[in-house]
């Protein structure tokens, strides 16, 4: 099984833990799960993609996957939810649309890294269960959308603005 | 105009009235946040929140995000606390009398202005437009909507909005994910048509620092949970 699968299955488990003492904690590392079970899934993703595009050994992947950064994928899927494509492959007299499909996938990584961080970092309120358990279900529905929409162009495109958006968005 | 002062002293005032019951308070009031403010001597005996400039950054325009029945008794609340507080003179010891005129006007100007759903008065104003707009949906299962504004890890702004599902809703966790899964979109898609608009006006009115692109953060709840997180507090 793929890391992020068993890291969604982790996440899944620990939301549904029912020992109190290990409540906060198990809800806490649920949510931080279920966010990098999706930054997993779309930096392995997108490691295939740009392996193949350069005809790169695979074996070389989990090194192409360390040059993803959170901060600028969530930016770029901030962006991509709004309809801000790069320019280049968005010109603004032909605006790209993205599709609901990655909309689902970007707006998840979005709000799953915030979450991830207030889980991990800010203990000022308790996490619920079912609210854990939702921020779980969240991922497990980003991973059935980009099931369905990972071949398509817009699913690479989208990958590949992780390290090439702010190329792109130069004006020619 | 912006309502954050009004929003600010009315909070500071409300939260010094209530703790203040059966009491006097000794600790100073910061009204720098209100213009104009009418300073109260900081001495022993006096009740800080019993004064006109509680209410003296209120503009009846900045709240037109509101129900006109809920403006229109914010106005009419808001006379009528600025015409009992006028009376008392700032360096005099209150009577009860006056703060029980008082305190009643200012407990309903702060449930409208409902602090504990509404953390801020950006929260207040965009939770108000967003229920608004939500309400065309008839979702069921919603049984409390918070709102706060802020920004997230990135230094993004957001706002950040907690959904109750009543009990019904969410009997089973296999019921309450439905639940959610049906009212998430829906409410993403109202709350990010909100803020655009919202932002479009604030930069027709001249208001281009407030207009801020939020990401809507949303996280979902049982009402049964909040009322195990009211009866640990």
């Amino acid at each position: 099984m793929s890391l992020h699968h068993t890291l969604l299955e982790q996440a899944d488990r620990l939301a549904k833990a029912t020992d109190p003492s290990l409540e906060q904690a198990n809800l806490r590392r649920a949510v931080s799960s279920a966010y990098y079970a999706l930054f997993h899934l779309l930096t392995s993703s997108a490691s295939s993609l740009f392996a193949s595009l350069f005809a790169i050994d695979a074996a070389l992947e989990p090194r192409i996957g360390r040059s993803f950064n959170h901060g600028e994928m969530k930016g770029v899927s901030e962006k991509i939810v709004r309809g801000e494509w790069p320019l280049s492959i968005s010109p603004k007299d032909s605006p790209r649309l993205t599709p609901s499909d990655l909309s689902t996938v970007a707006t998840a990584f979005v709000d799953l890294q915030v979450a991830r961080h207030t889980a991990d970092y800010d203990l000022t309120e308790d996490f619920k269960r079912k609210e854990a358990g939702e921020l779980v279900d969240q991922a497990r529905e980003a991973f059935k959308a980009w099931e369905r929409i990972k071949d398509t162009d817009d699913a690479r495109l989208y990958l590949a603005c992780f390290l090439l958006y702010k190329q792109w968005n130069k004006e020619r | 105009m912006s309502p954050h002062v009004f929003w600010q002293t009315v909070r500071i005032a409300y939260e010094r009235a209530m703790s203040s019951e059966g009491g006097d308070l000794d600790e100073p009031i910061d009204w720098s946040s209100g213009a104009q403010a009418v300073q109260r001597p900081l001495s022993s005996g006096l009740d800080l929140w019993l004064s006109p400039a509680v209410v003296s950054d209120f503009y009846v325009d900045d709240f037109d995000f509101l129900p006109e029945a809920d403006r229109s008794r914010l106005e009419e609340l808001v006379d009528k606390f600025r015409s009992v507080t006028e009376k008392v003179p700032p360096s005099e010891k209150t009577s009860k009398d006056q703060r029980d005129e008082a305190r009643p006007l200012l407990m309903e100007i702060a449930k409208i202005l409902d602090f504990e759903r509404y953390q801020d008065p950006d929260a207040l104003r965009l939770g108000k437009l967003i229920e608004r707009e939500l309400a065309r949906y008839r979702l069921d299962g919603i049984a409390r909507l918070e709102f706060k504004t802020d920004f997230d890890h990135t230094g993004d702004p957001g706002i950040w909005i907690r959904v109750y599902l009543d009990e019904a809703s969410s009997k089973t966790d296999d019921e309450f994910l439905e639940n959610a899964r049906e009212i998430r979109p829906i409410l993403d898609s109202v709350a990010r048509q909100v803020i655009g608009e919202d932002g479009r006006r604030l930069i027709r009115a001249g208001r281009r620092e407030e207009a801020l692109e939020r990401w809507p953060y949303i996280s979902f709840r049982s009402i049964g949970e909040r009322a195990e997180t009211a009866g640990a507090t």
